[in-house]
């Protein structure tokens, strides 16, 4: 009896046809290429767990642009890069994949309308906070193109940090959570008094966080082992260097605490608050104040080095190359300050004001400015 | 009025297309531009600052605390703003009521604003630097919230965000710029004890009142103290989260409005509740005298051995003074209007929160009012009830507080010059001279004459303190004509006040969080001691002999206390959200005696501090103001309709930065087929000059197409001319406006294919006065009319001429606080060679009749109405949530009218009941139900046994106020 064509077959491969082309089109944010893991990445939040925001490249000046991306809406404050690819995501619930080379898409991976994503790389995957109806923890695979694993989270305003295998996420829950990279169970979790605006912190096993209620706390393996009070709600993510914490306070006081006891080293009080993280430059600490005003201070001691002052409110981390400080302003530019003396070397002017934190790659400098434009400068 | 309106409908009255809907508007009050300012421009690094050369000074330190508030503010909202940001300021309120910028009338509560239509912050200095600065503060947050908030949606793409809600907005803006004082402590206290504070989750039930805005600080105080000051910038921040603010709130508190609201009221609970063991109610310790409405500034006045109490009240709607008898019962004694106020040029405003009113033991009470461009002094005879003298005093904008001498002869008051600056003057009624005590920046204010007539007591910002915005008090020794403290310290002292006999000086101060009547009195046995005189009237709480006491302990606030003859004080109060005057007897043995005496003897002014001026980029000229223009309203219209086919359209309005020089632009085109296109175009450009007094309007127009009414059936009609039109205020009253339309109609009537050319030329003049009280929903006391004459005539074929008369009158008599009789007379008649007709008929005339069905060349109307409250609060609750409904007026009503070509042959008239209800603040529903009625027999109207009832009730549903 001859075999009738399998009605079911052609209906299900039909399906399975459209089905893919839709999962495509939905899961569209993936790389053809092989990340390749080095030094010369730019792989999560201050660069590294310290979040020192530092590279070792010198910068050639003058720097000109090598090209401008509209994006589709407004750039969230985080950008990461690593080989040729830079992520941003905008504010119309897409993380987006340009090269560097070019400035042209890779990719887009939507997000549920209305949500914000916060994101770092590890190991070929994105690992995303999704913040706002529905949040939750994922990691996805950017060569597969597929999600890995997805748990429940809850709404976080900033950036995971990942180390160690780790994945750490402070909530707005008054959580601090430690997740496995490797399949997202919970590791453990600790309760904090406050919710929290700021990146979690590696300092040398523990994880240093900033609450609203103004206190900085030190947390290892869900238990807190030291806090320290400031007079001001903490924005800012902390820096961890040689054993010292730093952190500044929207008190306007920059911090320096043993990273062990918690115990204060020296703080020094700018004329303004402070919502951005700092910057490590040798002897130096640097950090931008909505006083207008850079400032480097010597690590140890406190004393102020010099100061640069912008035409308005500081509103990037600084980023620090061999020879040149750069850092956004409130008044459209990105300045290179000289770091021996302060000067500022080189300036640009955007469209609108620079409120996405620059990073460098390959000597490479990336920014976001608010009219939804990506920069790349060379 | 609303120019922009006026112009309008100017053209729309000369296309014969809105007639009805004029009568809706041309009433109103005038903006009067007493002066013509020579403006200029003051660059700084963030702002243009818009002055005159009269204020350059003031101009210079508002400049120079602008832009620190920018750098403050930039930190604080962690944002700036790109832009330049255009202020505008005056040197006085009275100046600052004549700005163009918004069309509106300002009252004399509204201490600036910020106009989002070119970002505008306009601001009033009005002598007090402080109040300047706080104002300035005040709108500068505003500019900074609506950037930061316009970024935050911009970034989000949200164009249909309604955005923040008021109490946020106003709540931010007060907290960031005061903090937290006396005044807003007193508000929220009596909200709390006296159990009328709204919460959050219902404080859209008071939105847009002066108790949200104290609400607003209130809430966002306790959540900065308690959360964080950066709290309220992450609510600022989420904003894009959910239209619902809500929403909004609850994801960034962590709590929705229920939550929030049991914990923010338990706190104001716990915070104020006990300080009913220490403090006192004023209704609890002393005589109430006054019961309804706002009543302050009390005098004290005795004849024939009768006591008076004097004082200023807006009881009815009006703020008038009234007079009213001391008497000490239950049933508040009748109080008796001495003069009426707000109706009239000579009585325009007693700056009711600002200036006291002072009555002399000879029975003369000297009052101050705003009197067209400035203010007069005036001397009332309270035994013969009637105005003695009128003083008006040269570069002297505003007067306030008057005080007598003892021997009568002269009065003191504090000036408000052109400048902007407040000082002490004295006016010599002997001479008629006026000498100028002070003369600075410093607000002094208030002045009091001791029983001597050696020296004056005031309140300034002149002292050490001044710098953050403290008031003291101060003594001038008109002998020596030194200047001393007498109080001096972190806190607000005003109104001094001596008492008869010398032995006590009274006043208002805050220096326990609340405002209490404090007296200082001479410490007899140690200055007996050291042999000073105790005799003398001179008070310094700095000086170890004199002591400092608290007389009153209020919960909330009491205010300018004034002697009786009797050492009685009669102050005013606040309790249950209204100022009452209260009296408190004996006061000598009330006094408890607490000491507090500050060791440092100052015998001379010691002034610390200047105000810092900045100069701005162009130096000390400034720049000459030039008219730039920007577009203002740009709006488009496409519509399409069976009958009347597609029209489609663009309308725009540009003025310049003062608003002072408006253009309009209207151009449209209503072809039904495309051979119509060319012929159908439509267009109006005008000009309207609001800079000085009399305001000019000119324009040229366009108008083809075809029309309908119900009179001339279809027509077609091309005219085409130009028009002006002048208006000029006599006072904020009345005005008189005339207009000139000069225009070329071709018209084609299609049912008898009659066509005529004419050029017409038509002159309108009107004489309009306004005194209106409003309502909810329409007036509810005062009068206005317009009377106006016209004619229109053909001047090149003679086919058209003929003339019109409109007669509106409406008066409101007011039978009690809240029913009003209302009544209007109105008429309009075109006679002569094509006379255009008028339409009357539905709900804003002659109610139950169809709308605009009755026409005529002449019509007449008589309408009668008793307006009353129907409904106060109307709740209805579903399980998902409720709808409040609140102010729901009733009304019943006769109308009598008919329109008519040649002869009137019978009235028609309709009465009923109806209801309105205001909506959204802007828009009225009105409700009627009724008969009509006929009037077969015109002229024995009174027989109301010959009307002709319908069988039927009629009911008919619109919008619109009252007339």
């Amino acid at each position: 009896m001859e075999k009738k064509p399998n009605k079911i077959t052609r209906y299900t491969a039909c399906n399975l046809l459209v089905f893919s082309l839709i999962l495509m089109a939905c899961a569209s944010l993936k790389l053809k290429w092989q990340p390749e893991t080095g030094f010369d990445e730019w792989r999560q939040f201050g660069k590294t767990p310290q979040h020192t925001n530092t590279v070792n490249d010198s910068i050639q000046f003058p720097m000109t642009k090598k090209w401008e991306h509209k994006t589709s809406l407004a750039v969230g404050p985080s950008l990461i890069a690593f080989n040729d690819a830079v992520f941003f995501h905008t504010y119309d619930g897409k993380i987006k994949a340009v090269a560097i080379s070019s400035g042209k898409d890779i990719g887009t991976l939507k997000l549920k309308k209305k949500q914000v994503g916060t994101f770092a790389f590890a190991d070929s995957t994105l690992v995303i906070v999704r913040r706002q109806w529905q949040p939750a923890l994922e990691r996805y695979h950017l060569q597969r193109g597929e999600t890995m694993w997805k748990n429940n989270g809850g709404n976080s305003f900033a950036e995971p940090l990942i180390t160690n295998d780790r994945i750490y996420v402070a909530y707005q829950q008054k959580k601090l959570i430690c997740y496995k990279l490797e399949n997202g169970e919970m590791d453990w979790s600790a309760d904090l008094p406050s919710p929290s605006h700021t990146t979690p912190t590696w300092a040398n096993g523990k994880v240093v966080v900033g609450t609203n209620q103004g206190t900085l706390y030190a947390v290892q393996k869900g238990n807190i082992k030291w806090s320290f009070p400031t007079g001001g709600a903490l924005r800012a993510s902390a820096t961890c260097f040689n054993g010292t914490i730093f952190a500044g306070s929207t008190d306007g006081i920059f911090y320096a605490l043993n990273a062990e006891t918690g115990k204060k080293i020296w703080s020094f009080k700018t004329k303004g608050k402070i919502y951005q993280t700092a910057a490590i430059h040798g002897q130096n600490i640097i950090f931008g104040a909505t006083d207008h005003t850079l400032y480097c201070l010597n690590r140890r001691t406190g004393k102020p080095v010099w100061t640069f002052t912008a035409s308005s409110v500081i509103s990037t981390n600084p980023v620090s190359a061999r020879n040149a400080i750069f850092v956004g302003s409130l008044d459209k530019n990105l300045y290179a300050i000289d770091p021996a003396n302060g000067k500022k070397i080189w300036s640009f002017t955007a469209e609108g004001r620079i409120r996405t934190h620059p990073i460098i790659l390959n000597r490479k400098v990336l920014f976001g400015s608010e009219e939804e434009r990506i920069y790349c400068f060379e | 009025m609303n120019r922009f309106l006026l112009v309008i409908l100017f053209v729309c009255l000369l296309t014969g297309m809105v007639q009805q809907a004029q009568a809706q508007y041309y009433f109103g009050r005038n903006k009067v531009q007493y002066n013509h300012f020579e403006w200029h421009i003051l660059e700084t690094e963030h702002f243009d600052i818009y002055y005159y050369p009269q204020m350059r000074e003031l101009a210079e330190i508002g400049a120079a605390y602008a832009e620190k508030t920018y750098l403050y503010l930039e930190s604080k909202f962690n944002h700036n703003i790109l832009r330049r940001v255009p202020l505008i300021f005056y040197a006085t309120h009275a100046h600052f009521q004549e700005t163009n910028t918004i069309p509106y009338i300002i009252p004399e509560g509204v201490g600036g604003f910020f106009e989002f239509l070119k970002g505008r912050v306009v601001v009033p200095a009005n002598g007090s630097i402080p109040q300047f600065k706080h104002v300035l503060r005040h709108e500068l947050i505003h500019v900074f919230s609506h950037s930061l908030e316009h970024r935050i949606l911009k970034d989000h793409r949200l164009l249909n965000h309604p955005g923040l809600p008021l109490w946020f907005v106003e709540g931010l803006a007060e907290y960031w710029s005061i903090e937290w004082d006396a005044r807003a402590e007193m508000f929220i206290r009596d909200a709390t004890l006296s159990n009328y504070l709204y919460p959050l989750q219902n404080i859209y039930q008071i939105n847009g009142s002066f108790l949200m805005y104290k609400e607003g600080q209130a809430a966002l105080r306790f959540i900065a103290e308690k959360y964080g000051d950066e709290k309220l910038l992450e609510l600022i921040q989420n904003l894009w989260i959910d239209k619902r603010f809500a929403l909004v709130f609850e994801k960034t508190m962590g709590m929705d409005y229920k939550e929030f609201d049991k914990e923010w009221i338990y706190h104001l609970k716990k915070e104020y509740f006990p300080l009913l063991e220490n403090h006192d109610s004023p209704k609890q310790v002393a005589d109430q005298l006054t019961h309804k409405g706002i009543n302050i500034k009390p005098t004290y006045f005795k004849h024939d051995e009768q006591e008076y109490v004097v004082f200023l009240s807006n009881r009815t709607g009006y703020a008038n003074i009234y007079i009213e008898p001391i008497k000490k019962s239950k049933k508040e004694p009748k109080a008796e209007i001495l003069v009426a106020g707000e109706r009239s040029i000579e009585f325009e405003s007693f700056h009711l929160l600002q200036s006291k009113i002072d009555a002399h033991s000879q029975g003369t009470l000297a009052f101050t009012s705003k009197s067209g461009d400035q203010d007069k002094l005036y001397l009332y005879d309270l035994i013969n009830r009637e105005i003695m003298e009128r003083h008006e005093f040269d570069n002297l904008v505003s007067i306030y507080s008057p005080t007598w001498s003892p021997d009568g002869n002269k009065i003191a008051f504090s000036g408000l010059a052109f400048s902007g600056k407040s000082d002490i003057y004295i006016y010599n009624r002997n001479n008629d001279s006026l000498m100028r005590l002070t003369d600075d920046y410093f607000d002094d204010k208030e002045p009091s004459w001791s029983p001597d007539g050696r020296y004056i007591a005031f309140s300034s910002d002149r002292g050490v303190f001044g710098e953050k915005t403290y008031y003291n008090l101060f003594i001038h020794d008109t002998e020596t004509g030194l200047v001393r403290y007498v109080t001096n310290g972190k806190f607000n002292d005003s109104a001094p006040t001596w008492s008869p006999d010398g032995r006590f000086l009274a006043f208002s101060s805050d220096r326990d969080d609340a405002f209490n009547i404090w007296v200082l009195h001479h410490n007899h046995e140690n200055s007996s001691k050291e042999g000073k005189n105790p005799g003398s009237t001179f008070f310094s709480a700095l000086n170890r002999n004199h002591a400092l006491k608290q007389l009153t302990h209020f919960t909330t606030g009491a205010f300018d206390p004034e002697w009786t003859k009797d050492g009685d004080l009669l102050f005013y109060a606040f309790e249950d959200f209204s100022f009452q005057i209260y009296q408190l007897d004996s006061v000598a043995s009330k006094v408890r005696f607490k000491n507090e005496v500050d060791s440092l003897d100052q015998r001379h002014i010691a002034m610390d501090w200047s105000f810092k001026r900045l100069k701005g980029k162009n130096g000390a000229q400034g720049i000459k103001y030039k008219p730039k223009y920007d577009l203002d309203i740009a709006q488009s219209q496409i519509t399409q309709d069976p009958i009347f086919g597609t029209s489609g359209g663009v309308q725009l309005a540009v003025t310049d930065m003062l608003g002072n020089y408006q253009y309009f632009f209207l151009l449209y085109n209503n072809a039904r087929t495309r051979d119509e296109f060319l012929d159908s175009f439509n267009f109006a450009v005008s000009r309207v000059d609001l800079s000085r007094r009399t305001n000019f309007a000119l324009g040229f127009y366009h108008f083809a197409g075809r029309y309908y009414n119900r009179y001339d059936y279809w027509f077609w009609e091309r005219r085409y001319g130009g028009f002006g039109a002048i208006s000029y205020p006599f006072s904020k009253f009345k005005r008189l406006e005339a207009s000139l339309n000069v225009r070329h109609s071709d018209k084609e009537w299609f049912y008898d294919n009659y066509r005529r050319r004419a050029l017409l030329v038509s002159n309108f003049l009107s004489y309009i006065k306004d005194t209106s009280l409003w309502g909810p929903t329409g007036p509810i006391d005062g009068e206005r009319f317009n009377i106006t004459l016209g004619n229109t005539l053909d001047i090149a074929h003679s086919n058209v001429n003929f003339s019109t008369l409109i007669v509106d009158y409406r008066r409101y008599f007011r039978l009690s606080n809240r029913i009003t009789h209302a009544v209007r007379l109105w008429t309009q008649m075109n006679h002569g060679k094509e006379a255009t007709p008028f339409f009357m008929g539905g709900s804003w005339d002659l109610r139950g009749y169809r709308l605009w069905h009755l026409w005529g060349t002449k019509l007449a109307l008589m309408s009668n109405e008793l307006r009353f409250p129907f409904i106060d609060r109307f709740i209805v609750n579903f399980p998902f949530g409720g709808l409040g409904l609140s102010a729901i007026r009733g009304a019943m009503f006769v109308d009598v009218g008919n329109a008519w070509d040649d002869h009137l042959d019978y009235l028609l008239g309709s009465t009923g009941f109806g209801v309105r209800f205001r909506f959204g603040g802007f828009l009225v529903l009105r409700l009627d139900w009724g008969r009509k009625f006929t009037i077969h027999n015109p002229k024995r109207f009174y027989r109301v046994d010959k009307y002709d009832v319908d069988n039927e009730w009629f009911t008919q549903f619109f919008f619109g106020w009252d007339f």
